[in-house]
């Protein structure tokens, strides 16, 4: 079940879509923890998040989506 | 004395059981032997880098500094060719020796070859296995260029070449054998969503299909691929993914118990032979979960794997079980496809499918979920897996799976 943004932390994320560069740190849906599993779908879906995904990583989905800091 | 811990394999079992290892035991000697060139990347995302869309250096995970760092001897390049379970030593193919007390194999597979079911010209020049990261670079180079291509091999890895030429716009056809794509897992009605995924990204599904032979040219470059039914198909470029042979030639003149499955082990990693363990995708494991051996090939098994071993290499005792429910997911599409579990292992199934893109299908035995797949939301995936974990008996629920938002806390009445 996706939280309410910012819940626990009082941070929030987005994502938003990128094309990968030789700098990023990319990471596969696969790769990360349950939590933060469940936070991605979330704020795919557009809704929010507990704040469990690092800001500027870069994750491997359908596409590769960035989280950024709302 | 300090002890000296052997690590055949530098994937990610082999690498997350050096780095417990040197957590666990900070004054021992641990080396890592691997026959690749470079050190531990991310297999996951190899597929990204052929398919055109993702650089070489995201995949990179450790540089040999990592294990410079950590006292690791990591050694590159290196064939092991046996292993001397009475005098504790591994030899390699420069004549070299590790003295061991604690050996941990994690050496994976190789894909296996059409030729070794007597399919013709299967080693042509032209023709991909796809496992390494060298093999992400060849076909990349390859799939660049080529301009048709044909996909052998219906499975989890398959699907990752068809993705590859669709990205690559390498006009492809992806031969299966029977009517659907992973039809040990999916029924036609799942499957479906994938074929529709595959056209979309124009790679065309032939059926009741595979290969033959291979033609080639003059110079020995595939030209054609043949299926059983005669039917030729025009291809500069094919991608064969039809299994695994596990890399345990090393044992053959040991007591370790391998097979065409790989390497026998308990929960705890351990062989039957004393002080030699294996992790990933090498192992037959007690699954305690189902109850009986089971394999699994997915990253975060296989890291799992390494540290419960690792641990248990440590100790010197089994300290620490392994129990996993593992998942894989398939992003090559607009919609996500994820399995969990052992979807193939079920005695019954219960399926869904909601709508042209999403599509739900949980396997059962002994009245408990042991896997599934989820195509389109994934969001049910974590409930599912609590099923797995812990052995919820479902009783006359199992059709609730498919409820839209999963109740477990009204399934599953304490027996």
């Amino acid at each position: 079940m996706c939280m309410a943004v910012g819940d626990t932390t009082g941070t929030t994320r987005e994502l938003r879509r990128v094309r990968p560069t030789a700098a990023d740190d990319v990471r596969d849906f696969d790769q990360l923890p349950p939590a933060q599993q469940r936070e991605f779908l979330c704020l795919r879906r557009g809704e929010g998040a507990e704040a469990a995904l690092p800001a500027g990583t870069v994750i491997r989905f359908t596409d590769y989506y960035r989280v950024e800091r709302a | 004395m300090s002890q000296s811990y052997v690590i055949i394999g530098d994937g990610i079992a082999g690498s997350s059981a050096a780095e417990t290892i040197r957590e666990e035991a900070p004054d021992a000697d641990v080396a890592v032997l691997t026959d690749e060139g470079e050190a531990l990347y991310n297999r996951i995302l190899i597929k990204e880098h052929a398919k055109g869309k993702l650089p070489e250096a995201p995949i990179s995970i450790h540089e040999e500094d990592w294990y410079d760092e950590r006292d690791v001897d990591l050694e590159l390049n290196t064939f092991v060719t046996d292993v001397d379970v009475d005098a504790h030593e591994v030899h390699t193919h420069e004549g070299d020796v590790y003295g061991y007390d604690k050996l941990l194999v994690a050496a994976g597979g190789t894909p296996s070859s059409l030729a070794s079911f007597g399919v013709e010209n299967a080693d042509a020049e032209g023709i991909h296995h796809f496992w390494t990261f060298q093999d992400a670079r060849r076909i990349r180079e390859h799939a660049e260029a080529a301009e048709t291509g044909v996909v052998v091999g219906a499975g989890l890895l398959g699907i990752d070449f068809a993705a590859t030429c669709g990205a690559q716009d390498v006009d492809a056809k992806y031969l299966m054998r029977g009517n659907r794509w992973w039809r040990y897992a999916l029924s036609l009605e799942g499957a479906e969503i994938i074929h529709d995924g595959l056209r979309e990204v124009g790679v065309e599904p032939v059926f009741d299909s595979g290969a033959e032979r291979f033609e080639v040219d003059d110079d020995g470059h595939l030209e054609a691929v043949v299926d059983p039914s005669g039917e030729r198909f025009e291809a500069e470029f094919a991608g064969v993914a039809i299994g695994l042979d596990f890399n345990v030639e090393f044992l053959d003149d040991t007591p370790v118990e391998t097979s065409n499955d790989g390497i026998e082990v308990d929960e705890y990693m351990q062989t039957d032979v004393e002080d030699v363990y294996a992790a990933g995708d090498i192992t037959r494991f007690y699954d305690t979960i189902l109850g009986e051996k089971a394999q699994n090939g997915s990253w975060g098994s296989a890291k799992e794997q390494g540290q419960v071993a690792a641990k248990n290499m440590v100790a010197d005792e089994a300290a620490e079980t392994f129990r996993w429910v593992s998942s894989y997911s398939i992003t090559h599409f607009d919609v996500p496809f994820l399995s969990f579990g052992h979807p193939t292992e079920g005695e019954e199934y219960v399926e869904k499918r909601y709508s042209e893109t999403e599509y739900r299908r949980v396997a059962l035995k002994d009245g408990k979920v042991v896997g599934g797949v989820l195509i389109g939301n994934l969001a049910p995936q974590q409930k599912l897996k609590r099923c797995i974990r812990e052995e919820l008996p479902l009783g006359d629920d199992a059709e609730r799976l498919l409820e839209e938002d999963i109740d477990l806390d009204s399934l599953a009445p304490a027996q």
